[in-house]
């Protein structure tokens, strides 16, 4: 997939706010202690968020109305890679695992997409494609990082353009290991990002309640 | 009564229209031996849109998009309420040109080119439209559906012709594979989504509801040929549009996307050929 390119400006009115961008960075987790090492041999990688007793109760007001957990679109992106995952993504598609029986649609538009995954991993080259297309996700969005390649560089490490894994750019949400990570581990990966787009989606109500509430909102005049 | 009634279209036909499109990716899906999503996933699609965060591009953007959809529902309106049909084929035509102007309404590339791909497209079609609506008045005397439907012999009977030219541009209105040149239902097709794609979140939810709408609109128009004053026909009605939505499934996975001057071509033919022809000949027995 080439360098893709969409009308640059948007405005993000309605749903911006801090709490989007809360996310740690990825130098800031491994400053907190995580290690590379550790993730590459788990299987599927999730991110725990700190939870308290009003994000529970808010989640079980809110447990049925989780629309996203049944309809989630992804965008898949090959960095610099021997494209082997990005096949095994494609192969996901097939009859033979069909995830569209979860209403899973593979858009290759970043506009409809709910999670963006990534096989291979960053260099200079493609750093600006891959934060362009984070950008133009729309709110709730995760990040999956598909094969060893885009969770730490992999065999294409030690390269003199490679800069390491996804997560040295985008906040990556879930690790998928594996060369070539097998399909079933993707869609367990992509299974593990609906917990973690639910979350987030609970974040933007509150934040937008909390806005709502307290005036800051800009259409709440 | 009649605002009742209206009420009701407003609410069903939606709902109809997203069951038809639930079924039509089920049975897509066993077409190609796979299982397929549930039935009711373009709901759940459509649910989850409506909770995503909407990215503005500019101003007039979503607008247009909305303005389609009340166009859109207006048609629907006419039409199952037993409206004036070409009052229904004129609303239709200006809902899709709202839509064009959505596409244009951002300065993407791609929804560009989807946006001048939909107004070929209409070039296309619309010829076609415009011939249903003056057959079949030729027909029944009556631009009015409920006297179209009311009458003695089902229209198809005079109008086979006009029929087979319908069926063919209904590919076109109904978006499917062989023509759906401006914005596809599938991923990944060489201008991405074409009109859709700078849309989303509620805004794309919108434009999903308004192909629902135009889903009933389109069987409508089929039921239309087949209704007759016996109750009994309405039956065999329904059966031919559920034939007609089924052929067009299969047609949808047995061709490859055309390029745009086979479709152009093709619907003209087909316009010039088996429309015109028909009403020439119905003018003979007339
Ligand atoms: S993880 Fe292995 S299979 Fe996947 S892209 Fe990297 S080298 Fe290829």
């Amino acid at each position: 997939m080439s360098f893709y390119h969409f009308s640059g400006k948007c405005e993000r009115r309605a749903l911006s706010h801090p709490l989007f961008e809360a996310v740690p960075q990825a130098s800031l987790r491994y400053a907190m202690g995580a290690s590379v090492k550790e993730e590459r041999f788990h299987t599927p990688y999730l991110r725990q968020y700190p939870k308290q007793a009003w994000d529970m109760q808010w989640e079980q007001g809110r447990r049925n109305m989780k629309f996203i957990k049944k309809s989630p679109w992804i965008l898949h992106y090959d960095g610099s890679s021997c494209n082997g995952c990005d096949i095994e993504v494609l192969a996901c598609l097939t009859p033979l695992y069909d995830v569209e029986r979860f209403g899973v649609i593979n858009t290759g538009n970043p506009k409809h997409a709910d999670i963006l995954l990534i096989t291979g991993s960053v260099n200079e080259q493609n750093i600006p494609v891959v934060k362009q297309l984070y950008e133009q996700m729309a709110n709730p969005k995760a990040v999956v990082a598909v094969g060893i390649c885009a969770t730490s560089g992999g065999i294409f490490a030690e390269c003199y353009n490679v800069i390491g894994g996804v997560d040295k750019v985008l906040p990556v949400d879930v690790y998928v290991p594996g060369c070539a990570a097998r399909p079933e581990a993707i869609i367990d990966g992509i299974v593990k990002a609906l917990a973690i787009l639910e979350e987030k989606q609970n974040d933007a109500r509150k934040s937008f309640t909390l806005r709502k509430e307290s005036g800051l909102l800009w259409n709440s005049k | 009564m009649f605002i009742l009634s209206v009420i009701m279209i407003i609410i069903l036909a939606p709902l109809a229209g997203g069951l038809l499109t639930g079924t039509d990716r089920v049975i897509t899906a066993r077409m190609q031996g796979r299982q397929g999503p549930p039935v009711l996933q373009p709901f759940y699609d459509v649910f989850k849109l409506f909770q995503k965060e909407s990215i503005e591009v500019n101003l007039m953007h979503r607008f247009y998009v909305y303005i389609a959809l009340i166009f859109v529902m207006f048609t629907t309106v006419i039409m199952l309420t037993g409206g004036d049909i070409l009052l229904a084929i004129f609303a239709l035509t200006l809902g899709s040109i709202f839509f064009v102007l959505g596409g244009y309404a951002s300065n993407s590339p791609y929804s560009l080119i989807g946006s001048e791909r939909e107004l070929m497209q209409m070039m296309a079609y619309e010829p076609m439209v415009l011939l249903t609506g003056i057959g079949l008045y030729y027909a029944d005397k009556s631009f009015f559906i409920k006297d179209i439907v009311s009458g003695q012999a089902p229209a198809i009977l005079s109008l086979p012709g006009v029929f087979l030219g319908l069926l063919f541009i209904l590919i076109f209105k109904l978006r499917k594979s062989p023509f759906d040149l401006s914005m596809g239902h599938h991923g990944h097709q060489e201008i991405v989504q074409g009109i859709k794609t700078e849309y989303s979140g509620k805004d794309l939810a919108v434009i999903e509801i308004t192909h629902w709408y135009e889903v009933v609109i389109a069987l409508t128009l089929v039921y239309v040929f087949f209704a007759t004053r016996a109750p009994v026909s309405s039956v065999f009605a329904v059966l031919a549009c559920i034939l007609v939505y089924f052929l067009e499934i299969v047609i949808d996975n047995g061709f490859a996307r055309t390029k745009w001057q086979f479709a152009l071509k093709s619907a003209w033919i087909v316009t010039g050929v088996s429309g015109t022809v028909n009403l020439v000949v119905l003018s003979f027995f007339r």
